[in-house]
């Protein structure tokens, strides 16, 4: 089985890299046997359940904002979603008031926010940024919190000014709320 | 070996289907629960009273800042080593209404003599119906340079132990007039090359002397006008620059000491340039102050600050100038404005979060003699 690996592998050494394709030709001089077909095809069944298995896992990771409904907003760049949550764009083009919320402390998308988005050091320095910003009245409040990503939908869902940002394969797929999409932002 | 060979077949296409028959159950299931904990909430949040201002009435927030100090100072001026409770400032702000807030910031300061003063630094209702239309009434900051529009009286908040010497309020022999009381409209609009901020004035002017900030009446009918512009090009984050300008009238003060019969005419007009990143932080301004009486009089100021960021300790220096023109009726008695060319270099440790420990020295070179000052600093927000 091993073998017919090597081999097949061998056969596909252009897409790897020359130090492992040395070392394969080595065994393969080593190791010439026939492959039956039932070890090829468990082989590529393998390989594909392999690749299956990568995919799902990494298919929806993508950190997406969301919007409330009424908001007809389907894509935003990173320049725009960093004036939102610095409080340079208060109102939406609808006319309805911004209403931020944070991301869940600690998750991908709390550190897309402050890394990404707000270009700080990291999550601890948003409260930070925020007493400055009230400080000069930009805002009277500082952004609400939420649990995860559920409750970010239903805060947003809630308020027709809403905004978060989430992990999209953590929204369920009846989220009553819309994704944006934010270019830049993965 | 036909045989052996078909049930592989079998046996892997069962296999492969039941997999993803499973996988398809179970995603199923994890979107029924999502959707089962969604519905939950929204059913105790619509179960409940809503909350926030949308719905609910106004949300308070308080927050403070306070520092305390020590300076040493070899200036002539007598002044003997010491320590200083530097305020207790409250600053409250509330989200009135969906685009209404309102913000005050009330400042207890302990004078020479050993009184404690209260005083209403700010005092703002804000009303922000479009992104490039807000409308403040009240008392604030006037639209004068980037320093003012960014530093108040939470010592916290700047990098620096003392602020420039341009902008010292006008109860500290300030040459400026730091507060307005009257009508702010503020907002931004896209360009193509950036994005545009203005700040304008229409407000009491200045008082008699350059302390009095008039609060309930005005000495005469005449506005202060001002003007702030700042551009934050397009695709280059923390850079900005800006201009301003100012006019106003400022009544004459016949039974001052000494009298000046005559009305001022005021003109100011500056530039500034920063650029501020979670690094840099590099902040310059020059106002230029114009009075007219009987005689013209031109006053000159700016400043430029550098600071860089090595984690949790800042290292900074500033260069400040005044160049003041003597024989200014508006100016005369006060102790600090003469010229005077200043050289501040200092740290900033932030020991916590919210506290920093600032040391700082300063020499300066002016018409009254130079003079060594070195000042410490624990500041903190609360």
């Amino acid at each position: 089985m091993q073998i017919v690996a090597l081999q097949i592998l061998y056969r596909g050494r252009f897409l790897l890299p020359s130090k492992i394709v040395n070392q394969m030709s080595f065994l393969e001089r080593t190791t010439r046997h026939k492959p039956s077909f039932s070890n090829v095809l468990l082989l590529y069944a393998g390989i594909l359940f392999v690749v299956i298995l990568l995919r799902a896992s990494t298919s929806f990771s993508e950190v997406v904002a969301i919007v409330n409904h009424e908001n007809k907003l389907t894509q935003m760049s990173l320049a725009e979603i960093r004036n939102i949550y610095l409080g340079k764009t208060k109102n939406w083009e609808n006319g309805k008031r911004v209403v931020l919320f944070l991301p869940q402390s600690k998750s991908v998308s709390m550190d897309a926010l402050a890394k990404k988005i707000l270009k700080l050091k990291d999550e601890s320095e948003i409260p930070k940024l925020y007493l400055k910003l009230i400080f000069r009245q930009v805002f009277a409040t500082p952004p609400m919190p939420v649990l995860n990503a559920d409750d970010a939908a239903v805060k947003v869902a809630a308020n027709s000014g809403g905004i978060s940002i989430v992990e999209s394969s953590e929204l369920s797929r009846t989220s009553p709320v819309r994704i944006v999409k934010v270019v830049g932002l993965r | 070996m036909k045989h052996k060979r078909i049930y592989v077949v079998l046996l892997l296409l069962l296999f492969f289907g039941f997999s993803e028959a499973l996988a398809s159950e179970n995603d199923r299931l994890v979107d029924l629960e999502k959707e089962i904990q969604l519905l939950k909430s929204q059913y105790s949040q619509l179960s409940q009273p809503k909350m926030g201002y949308e719905y609910g009435p106004p949300k308070l927030q308080m927050r403070g800042f306070g520092h305390i100090g020590y300076e040493y100072s070899d200036s002539n001026l007598g002044s003997e080593n010491h320590f200083s409770l530097g305020g207790v400032d409250f600053f409250i702000t509330s989200q009135v209404a969906d685009k209404l807030s309102f913000l005050t910031e009330i400042l207890f300061e302990f004078e020479e003599d050993g009184e404690n003063v209260l005083d209403v630094e700010r005092l703002l209702l804000k009303y922000e119906p479009l992104n490039w239309l807000n409308i403040s009434l009240g008392r604030g900051h006037t639209a004068l340079g980037f320093w003012n529009q960014n530093y108040h009286h939470g010592t916290h908040l700047q990098t620096t132990v003392a602020r420039p010497t341009l902008f010292n309020f006008e109860d500290d022999d300030g040459i400026l007039p730091i507060h307005f009381v009257g009508l702010e409209l503020s907002g931004n609009f896209k360009v193509p090359f950036g994005l545009v901020t203005y700040y304008a004035n229409v407000a009491n002017g200045r008082g008699k002397t350059t302390e009095e900030i008039q609060l309930i009446e005005d000495g005469n009918n005449e506005k202060m006008l001002s003007l702030m512009l700042s551009l934050e090009p397009k695709n280059m984050e923390g850079l900005g620059f800006g201009a301003n300008i100012l006019y106003d009238v400022i009544p004459g003060n016949p039974a001052g000491t000494p009298a000046r019969p005559n009305e001022i005419t005021e003109f100011i007009v500056g530039a500034h340039l920063y650029y501020i990143d979670q690094k840099i932080e590099f902040i310059s301004e020059i106002q230029i102050i114009e009075h007219e009486e009987t005689t013209d009089f031109y006053h000159k100021g700016g400043y430029a600050q550098f600071a860089y960021r090595f984690g949790d300790v800042i290292p900074y220096y500033r260069f400040d100038f005044m160049d003041i023109a003597n024989g200014d009726p508006y100016f005369v008695g006060l102790p600090g404005v003469e010229d005077s060319i200043q050289h501040t270099m200092g740290i900033r440790f932030d020991w916590f979060a919210y506290s920093a420990l600032k040391l700082e020295y300063r020499y300066m070179d002016a018409d009254s003699g130079a003079s060594n000052i070195i000042s410490g600093q624990v500041s903190f927000a609360f």
